[in-house]
């Protein structure tokens, strides 16, 4: 698992406020660009004074090193001594860099397909088992700082996402942001996580629809048919009704959406029906995503109410994809290992785990899929997985 | 089955003789069924008049352009 | 202590009493001594037994009987948690009734009345030389064509029909071409799609190959095994099965294998071997059958052949096919029965699965159109049958006439009208409607009203049988259920 947030050393700390840097480890950069650039210097490097002179910031990754002991680097601004899980830095990275706290944190990857920018951990629902526990923070600086990163974001990046909390909590200004992602990253597809009730508006969901981003898609959960049941997971009251009807307004104004199902132990009774459902009223959507729990933030507080080892599904699995299949809706499964899910589901089982967290098991070296397989959450391979995890043979 | 009407219309009376299975357990069985439509039929009624304004709604909606609950308007941010 | 509430937090119906809910429109009918089907508005199916339906319908549910929430999710009942029902139910409507903006799709070319075969359950050949007499002429097949894509449906399928559409060759190689030139002119060109109904008896390798060049698909008739086909469809030289099956598998050769579909037609000879017929339809690889019934019209009438059999006796023959069918399934062999298809899209879907003698408003005119060999225009192919025997009450003029005049014909628009099924004593009341349709010709034809006495109305009889026979399947069997539902989402 990479750590993409972190605390360093700073020394002649002097930038104003909190920035946004690109990174790179070009020393002969022209001077004029370098003020918005991060200089990334190996712990073994010796780099001279002229080399570093003019970045914004130094960055050097390695454990405990005292800034005299970089000769060059002792009239440098800036310098940030990260610790070796920040090794991963590599040119054309994007960071944020608090040089008055020392908080650093990788907002974009280059080398990497699954770039995600948070927006607010503000949100009006608080699900059982929740990755991203809600804050009751002014944390708009996110939105602020997802303008900023757009405007600086290869143009050449395949997809982003935007996720929360809750991003519509932005209203109008979360509109604005897909506005100036749409003409700062024209070729770029972005996906939004969101529970999609701020879309029972159908005014905003028309000015969502008036951006004609060419590539967006919403994912929107929806956890049962039973309205008690989803709302329950969600825990709050009226829940159901304001995402369908946010779903039907966006699919009205022609905005992508993908109905995400989580599947844990108070979802799975109503997993099959649940898809009828689907498939009987929300046939216009886009794709289906049926998911595997990922072991952190609330999810570890309601395991007991949430685990069941997805070995014990697989048939209610594939009857659930079978549905959705026999109904001509495009869907898949993420977050599963090849080897609890039964055959017929493995041609959309997603290698959907962002690479920063995607582990295997020491007894999946010797299975043969594992080129195929999504792995796991770093956070299934540190607190739970499944007991039945079996290597496919050679 | 022959039904006729009380002078004063509060009354019908049916007189039901089964054309295949004359045994007592045939009246029987046919007495049930016909009071089972009886009652069906009267809860038929029932339904419609209830569903009826809802059923006019949808109905109306369907074969419309606009959608059928009124659009909630939200402020700007939540 | 938790900051998260249990679920019963988020339930406000009462545990041990009554719930509190709206009922959604909806109808229910028998399905056997103890249970009810119910429907609702657009047509999705609950089945409960009696007592559970009437407490039900008599706002008397507890909201933790084990029905209760199937019957919210499903739009029988609103209640406090969820008032999206009545939205999401008139978007299924819409979706259902989608089909009557589009106007009529199928036209239905007479291209001859001659036939070599003498099936005597035939509704309308000839056998004959005259081509004068019994072919249409250039004139009208010109005149039919602009008619046909004056129908505001996007989509346009001409078919080909006779006698044996072959036996007029020429004017169909006419047709196909001319109507693909006035098409390309249009502003707005139609997807035109094209098939041909014959016996596949005296189709050559250049008629086969025009076929493939303009993408014309083939239905063909195939009653079932040797024997039996050849007794059911009589020609000069007794050969209707050779020809039929070296024809089936020439025009896959040419035109691709999904390309060529068959029909059977139910006789007297055919009661006692459904399974042969099938297994016919096995061994010439299609991927499924249509078990039809006979219509009573033309020679069949004649022949006395339509009252050889009746509805019960033909009930048991598709039922006995059905379940054949459905243990082929079991052993893993992918085969369909078409009709059962068509029910279950209107039972498990919004879709409409286009078959124009299952639709209410009726299909005649608004679905389907038939331009006759001798220019007369027919609100149906039944309405064509029914000429034939001397009935010409749903002609609805000729191709001189006007597009306008053809489509707000008098009669026909007062048999749409009356037959609607939703409006019509009984179906009105019947959970089934929404999977039925409405037949006027046929009605008019059996009992002189295009509505009917449904109870003495074979066509009543015999769908509410397969109606419900499809709904105890489902419910008995789970696997039926699965595979029913691939059926109904994918026909």
């Amino acid at each position: 698992m990479l750590k993409l947030r972190g605390k360093a050393q700073v020394h002649n700390a002097s930038l104003e406020m909190p920035r946004l840097l690109r990174v790179t480890s070009r020393e002969d950069l022209p001077t004029s660009m370098r003020s918005k650039y991060a200089l990334l210097i190996p712990i073994d490097h010796h780099a001279s004074s002229a080399a570093s002179e003019g970045f914004a910031s130094i960055l050097v990754p390695g454990a405990g090193v005292a800034v005299d002991e970089l000769p060059g680097l002792s009239n440098s601004k800036n310098v940030f001594l990260l610790s070796e899980d920040f090794q991963y830095l590599a040119e054309g990275d994007i960071v944020r860099l608090n040089p008055e706290s020392g908080n650093v944190s990788t907002v974009f990857r280059k080398n990497t397909p699954n770039n995600s920018i948070l927006l607010t951990e503000r949100c009006n629902h608080l699900c059982l088992m929740c990755s991203q526990p809600p804050k009751d923070v002014d944390d708009t600086w996110l939105l602020e700082d997802a303008f900023a990163l757009v405007r600086m974001i290869p143009t050449d990046t395949p997809n982003i996402g935007f996720t929360g909390g809750e991003p519509t909590t932005y209203g109008n200004r979360f509109i604005e942001l897909i506005e100036t992602t749409k003409r700062n990253l024209p070729r770029t597809s972005v996906d939004v996580l969101t529970n999609g009730r701020a879309f029972k508006s159908e005014s905003y969901a028309a000015k969502l629809g008036r951006v004609k981003h060419p590539d967006l898609q919403l994912g929107i959960p929806i956890y049962s048919d039973d309205p008690v049941r989803h709302d329950f997971i969600v825990q709050s009251e009226g829940a159901f009704d304001e995402t369908l009807h946010g779903v039907l307004n966006l699919k009205r104004h022609g905005v992508r959406v993908e109905i995400r199902v989580v599947i844990h132990q108070q979802s799975l009774p109503r997993l099959v029906q649940t898809c009828e459902f689907i498939a009987r009223n929300l046939l216009f959507v886009d794709h289906v995503a049926l998911m595997g729990l990922e072991i952190t933030g609330f999810t570890r507080a309601n395991l007991e109410q949430l685990w069941v080892d997805p070995y014990e599904y697989r048939d209610t699995l594939s009857e659930a994809i079978e549905v959705l299949r026999a109904y001509g809706l495009s869907c898949s499964i993420y977050n599963h290992q090849l080897c609890l899910i039964n055959d017929d589901v493995h041609d959309v089982c997603r290698q959907s785990i962002s690479d920063w967290k995607n582990e295997f098991l020491p007894a999946c070296d010797s299975c043969a899929k594992m080129r195929s397989c999504g792995g796991f959450f770093s956070s299934q391979v540190a607190f739970k997985h499944s007991e039945h995890i079996v290597p496919y043979a050679m | 089955m022959a039904i006729e009407e009380s002078s004063d219309a509060t009354t019908i009376s049916v007189n039901v003789s089964p054309l295949v299975d004359k045994s007592p357990e045939g009246l029987v069985h046919l007495e049930r069924r016909l009071r089972n439509e009886v009652l069906d039929q009267q809860l038929r009624e029932q339904i419609r008049s209830q569903t009826e304004g809802v059923r006019n709604l949808i109905l109306s909606h369907a074969f419309s352009k606009t959608g059928l609950i009124a659009s909630a308007e939200t402020p700007a941010s939540l | 202590m938790s900051r998260f509430q249990p679920i019963a937090f988020f339930n406000r119906q009462p545990t041990s009493s009554t719930a509190s809910y709206d009922l959604l429109p909806f109808r229910f009918t028998e399905l056997d001594e103890e249970r009810y089907v119910a429907t609702n508005l657009s047509g999705e199916y609950m089945v409960l037994p009696r007592d559970v339906l009437h407490r039900f319908a008599k706002s008397e549910l507890n909201a933790h009987e084990p029905q209760y929430i199937e019957l919210r999710s499903r739009h029988f009942l609103s209640d406090a948690h969820s008032k999206m029902g009545a939205d999401l139910l008139a978007i299924k409507v819409r979706s259902r009734y989608q089909r009557l903006a589009d106007w009529t799709g199928l036209h239905i070319f007479v291209l001859t009345l001659r036939c070599e075969h003498a099936c005597p359950y035939c509704q309308v050949s000839r056998q004959s030389d005259d081509k004068d007499a019994f072919d249409m002429s250039r004139e009208h097949a010109d005149k039919a064509i602009q008619l046909a894509l004056r129908s505001p449906n996007k989509a346009i399928k001409i078919e080909f029909q006779g006698g044996e559409s072959f036996l007029n060759f020429e004017l169909m190689k006419h047709v196909v071409v001319a109507a693909k030139v006035a098409n390309s002119k249009l502003a707005e060109p139609k997807d035109l799609a094209f098939v041909a109904a014959t016996n596949l008896a005296v189709t050559t390798d250049e008629m086969l190959a025009f076929c493939a060049e303009h993408a014309i698909t083939i239905s063909t008739s195939l009653d079932g095994p040797k024997d039996l086909h050849n007794k059911n469809r009589p020609r000069p030289g007794k050969d209707s099965y050779q020809r039929v099956t070296e024809g089936i598998e020439k025009a896959r050769r040419w035109l691709g294998r999904d390309k060529v579909s068959a029909l059977m037609t139910t006789t007297q000879a055919s009661l006692g071997s459904v399974r042969e017929i099938i297994d016919e339809y096995l061994a010439m690889e299609f991927q499924g059958v249509f078990l039809r019934p006979l219509s009573p019209y033309g020679f069949a009438i004649k022949t006395r052949f339509y009252r050889a059999y009746d509805a019960k006796r033909w009930l048991r023959f598709y039922d006995e096919g059905l379940d054949y069918i459905i243990e082929l399934n079991r052993r893993g062999v992918a085969f369909r029965e078409y009709y059962a298809c068509t029910i279950l899209a209107k039972m498990l879907t919004s879709a409409d699965p286009g078959y124009v003698d299952l639709m209410s408003p009726a299909g005649i005119g608004i679905g389907a159109v038939v331009y006759n060999y001798d220019g007369a225009v027919y609100a149906s192919d039944e309405a064509r049958m029914l000429a034939e025997m001397g009935d010409e009450t749903f002609k609805l003029g000729t191709v001189d006439d006007s597009f306008d005049a053809l489509f707000t014909n008098e009669t026909l628009l007062r048999a749409l009208d009356e037959s609607f099924a939703y409006s019509s004593p009984m179906c009105h009341d019947c959970a089934f409607e929404p999977w039925c349709g409405s037949d006027p010709v046929f009605h008019w034809g059996q009992q002189g009203d295009v509505v009917g006495r449904k109870p003495e109305s074979e066509f009543c009889e015999r769908n509410m049988h397969i109606f419900r026979g499809l709904v105890q399947r489902m419910e008995a069997d789970p696997f039926v259920r699965r595979l029913f539902m691939k059926w109904g989402a994918s026909c």
